[in-house]
């Protein structure tokens, strides 16, 4: 089953990669200075990658974050790591530093959001899930309000960046960005999978996944910060783009049944898969109308995402 | 009010010496001693908020206790590695709110995780191992329904089917028969019985229905203000006195004359 | 009776428009930096009171508001004979408010050429200065006619106007500088598309293959006045974003050009601005 996706992760790649507003053949791609060349290396393949990558990482983080906290309408945003990310892209933007550094400094935010709120939840040493996620809710609360701020003081030209970074866009040209992100995301991703059988015990209960065999404490900071690494990447690279990490764990629920061993793997393919194929839908569908411009890929993310829900929904009832 | 602490006999399983615990500031359990033999069926009793959930719990590892010991066979239980202790002590907790739908035989093979190798999936003979304790609770109709779609007592028949599928030494039931009609209470009493004869298992039980405490239990305990008020047989601990000592409660003890059991009648 | 009624009717409006001619004012706001340059131009900068953040006003002039959003509070504190604004900038709702609060407003549009030109008048007009209001259009109309016949000849310079890079957003047809483009015989590689300043992608920008690329997205804070790009063989001066896509030919040529966008401000400065352009995109 899992082949399956993967086979449709792979389909998808080929048709973000080779499919633009621009027509893109592979033999014209062989001509070393032609256009075509320039443009799938710089153009299509980073971004389809990127897209595969984020929406990987969003994906199984959300379903993992589900299982953490045992609730199912957890997204890959709620625990406040995506918050101290914006933030610091924001403060970046503000400080008008070059692109790069905007991205470390997103960056930097999400490892120190990551270390606060697993340091400031744990009480003498009960750190239960709730704990984790009203600290969560909370340091989300008060880095939007501090990017709201910045936001106020900015000039027009860094409040528009700002807007951009926030609606999410998978904006990106070089390979050494998605090197970085890959990284990330690819340990994140196979660490998740390999506690994902501790995960169905964890949804379980604390005192039934601690009398099933479970360090539940250990369990509980393993999920978060390799997830919470993860979407730090993520949002780091890609801003904030919503619905996938909510949405697809959800879906594959609905299809294949909440075994984690299963739920976190078929999440990460099936969400990378599908934000591949959003990416492309964003790039390309007002492109070669009269309107000519890209669409924000969190519009496709959601206008596409909510029916398909729907739909399987009731099909399911 | 009869205080026994006895000393323990040779080849008692579970020794709590001494256990306190406080949640925060709220002292729950103070000095509590008890010895659980293997083999034993031991009914917990007391009122709402005396520590029975607590007392199974640290008897589980859920909770390491604040202060005392709690040990099985010699091993400090707390500090028991989480996957050794899981092959020994499975607890069954009072109640469960399962937030994904699972299906119920999906939620009983969680009880062979301990038995798994770290990224493993459960074999032909785990599967085996579930259906048949489910079977033995009388669930196995519903293997393949959504765990969220059951009833509170089938829910329940359905994690006592995990417990037993853990195949430990111990099993600690929290109230395991609460929410069930008069014929699974039976059945589960019954099934609990077999158990222990069958395959020594140790079962402690925290029970609320006194009579079902004293219909099934060999030993019973009884707790009042975080420790051991009385314990030992039905008969001699479930008396008039020692009930309203713990319960406040003016109680008619009597026996049946053509079962020979004895039951527990509040009175007016 | 009727006859009266109608009669009062049709004189009522006219009697609420022949006011006396107003005294030319003393006290200004500009909610605008194009307006601003005219009115310092006209030689009435003494008379400004109150600009925005972004104009190169007199010294003593406040701060009375920022690129759409005027301080309404502190224009009505200073007190102005009249403010001045466009529609293009401030939003219907601030200019209303405005009125409310009692102060006279004056707009003028400044989206192409001719709308300048005409507000540069208007403006002489209100302020009095009628005679030094159409001066100065016509020099500017005849700075740009020379523009135009300049570069008359030489082979037109494909170009795309950067104004944002995250977002890539261009300035396509019928923007503001799409027009200018053709004074300095430059044409918008940006076609095709009915949005004035769409978000285009990397992949688009290559396929245009332009011949320079005017990078403005600095916006009004750029430090310095203008950086070009040079070779990738060579040093690397103010290359910045551009660095990664030399498949571009513009980029890999050097012929990307980052400049201060104010210069290409609607007004009289305008001319001046274009000719800088010009004279980089030809060389």
């Amino acid at each position: 089953m899992n082949a399956l996706l993967s086979a449709l992760l792979l389909a998808a790649l080929a048709f973000g990669i080779l499919h633009g507003s621009e027509s893109v053949t592979l033999s014209e791609a062989a001509d070393p200075d032609g256009r075509a060349r320039a443009i799938l290396l710089f153009a299509r393949i980073p971004r389809a990658l990127l897209a595969a990558l984020v929406g990987m990482a969003l994906a199984s983080a959300g379903g993992a974050f589900q299982a953490l906290l045992r609730n199912p309408l957890a997204d890959p945003f709620i625990l406040g790591v995506s918050g101290g990310a914006a933030l610091g892209s924001v403060l970046g933007i503000g400080f008008s530093l070059p692109f790069e550094l905007v991205s470390v400094a997103a960056f930097a935010g999400a490892v120190l959001s990551m270390l606060s709120i697993y340091a400031v939840s744990g009480t003498r040493g009960r750190r239960d899930a709730t704990a984790l996620l009203l600290t969560g809710v909370i340091f989300n609360a008060f880095c939007f309000a501090l990017i709201l701020f910045v936001n106020a003081v900015v000039t027009m030209e860094q409040a528009y960046q700002i807007l951009f970074l926030l609606i999410g866009n998978l904006e990106v040209t070089d390979m050494g960005t998605v090197a970085i992100v890959a990284a990330f995301v690819l340990s994140g991703f196979f660490t998740l999978c390999f506690l994902s059988g501790r995960m169905n015990l964890l949804s379980l209960g604390d005192d039934e996944a601690t009398s099933l065999g479970v360090d539940v404490g250990k369990l509980r900071a393993a999920i978060f910060f390799s997830a919470s690494l993860m979407v730090g990447a993520a949002v780091a690279s890609s801003g904030l783009i919503g619905f996938v990490g909510l949405f697809i764990p959800h879906a594959v629920r609905l299809l294949f049944g909440a075994d984690h061993r299963l739920l976190i793997p078929a999440s990460g393919l099936l969400g990378a898969a599908f934000l591949v194929f959003a990416d492309a839908g964003a790039r390309t569908l007002l492109m070669n109308t009269g309107y000519a411009t890209q669409l924000p890929v969190g519009v496709i993310t959601a206008l596409v995402g909510a029916p398909l829900f729907m739909l399987l929904l009731r099909r399911r009832t | 009010m009869i205080a026994k602490s006895r000393s323990p006999a040779a080849g008692e399983e579970i020794k709590l010496i001494e256990v306190g615990f406080s949640y925060g500031s709220s002292e729950v359990l103070r000095g509590l001693s008890l010895y659980i033999g293997r083999g034993d069926i031991v009914g917990v009793v007391g009122q709402n908020g005396a520590g029975k959930s607590t007392l199974l719990r640290i008897t589980g590892g859920a909770l390491a206790p604040s202060s005392g010991s709690a040990s099985l066979c010699g091993a400090e239980i707390s500090k028991m590695k989480a996957s050794d202790r899981a092959k020994k002590i499975a607890l069954m907790p009072q109640e469960s709110r399962i937030p994904f739908s699972y299906s119920a035989v999906e939620v009983v093979l969680a009880g062979r995780a301990p038995h798994l190798p770290a990224f493993g999936f459960e074999s032909r003979r785990d599967e085996e191992i579930a259906l048949e304790a489910m079977e033995k609770t009388d669930c196995a109709q519903f293997a393949d329904r959504p765990v969220d779609s059951l009833s509170g007592g089938e829910r329940q028949r359905v994690m006592l089917a995990r417990a037993i599928a853990q195949k430990t030494g111990v099993l600690l039931l929290d109230e395991p028969t609460a929410f069930l009609d008069i014929r699974h209470q039976a059945a589960i009493h019954a099934l609990i019985s077999k158990l222990s004869e069958e395959e020594e298992l140790t079962i402690v039980a925290a029970m609320h229905d006194l009579n079902l405490a004293a219909a099934f239990c060999r030993r019973i305990v009884m707790l009042k203000d975080g420790s051991v008020l009385a314990e030992g047989a039905p008969e001699e601990v479930l008396t008039e006195d020692t009930i309203r000592a713990v319960f406040d409660v003016n109680v008619t003890v009597g026996k049946d004359p053509a079962t020979d059991k004895f039951y527990i009648v509040p009175t007016a | 009776m009727r006859r009266l009624l109608l009669i009062l009717l049709i004189i009522a409006p006219l009697a609420a428009h022949a006011t006396p001619p107003a005294a030319a004012p003393s006290r200004i706001v500009s909610l605008k930096p194009s307006i601003t340059d005219v009115v310092v131009a006209l030689g009435a900068s003494e008379k400004l009171v109150g600009v925005t953040k972004y104009c190169d006003g007199p010294e003593g002039a406040a701060i009375a508001g920022d690129y759409t959003q005027p301080y309404a509070e502190k224009i009505v504190a200073l007190a102005p004979d009249v403010v001045l604004g466009s529609e293009e900038n401030s939003s219907k709702r601030s200019i209303e408010q405005l009125q409310r609060m009692g102060m006279r407003i004056e707009l003028f549009p400044f989206t192409t050429v001719t709308d300048t030109l005409t507000s540069i008048r208007e403006i002489g007009r209100l302020l009095g200065r009628s005679g030094a209001g159409d001066a100065l259009a016509r020099k500017t109309e005849r700075a740009l006619v020379q523009l135009k016949a300049r570069w008359k000849d030489s082979p037109r310079v494909k170009t795309v106007v950067v104004w944002g890079l995250r977002p890539l957003v261009v300035a396509g047809p019928g923007s503001y500088i799409d027009e200018l483009l053709d004074f300095i015989g430059a044409e918008n590689a940006v076609r095709g598309t009915k949005i004035k300043y769409p978000h285009i992608g990397l992949e688009e920008l290559i396929a245009m293959d332009p011949d320079a690329i005017v990078d403005l997205s600095m916006g009004s804070e750029a430090s310095t006045v203008f950086s070009e790009v040079e070779k990738p063989s060579g040093k690397k001066s103010g290359g910045g974003p551009w660095e990664d896509v030399n498949s571009i030919g513009a980029v890999s040529d050097g012929r990307v050009i980052s400049l201060d966008a104010s210069m290409f401000r609607a007004g009289p400065g305008l001319p001046g601005g274009l000719a800088t352009l010009g004279e980089m995109l030809h060389r």
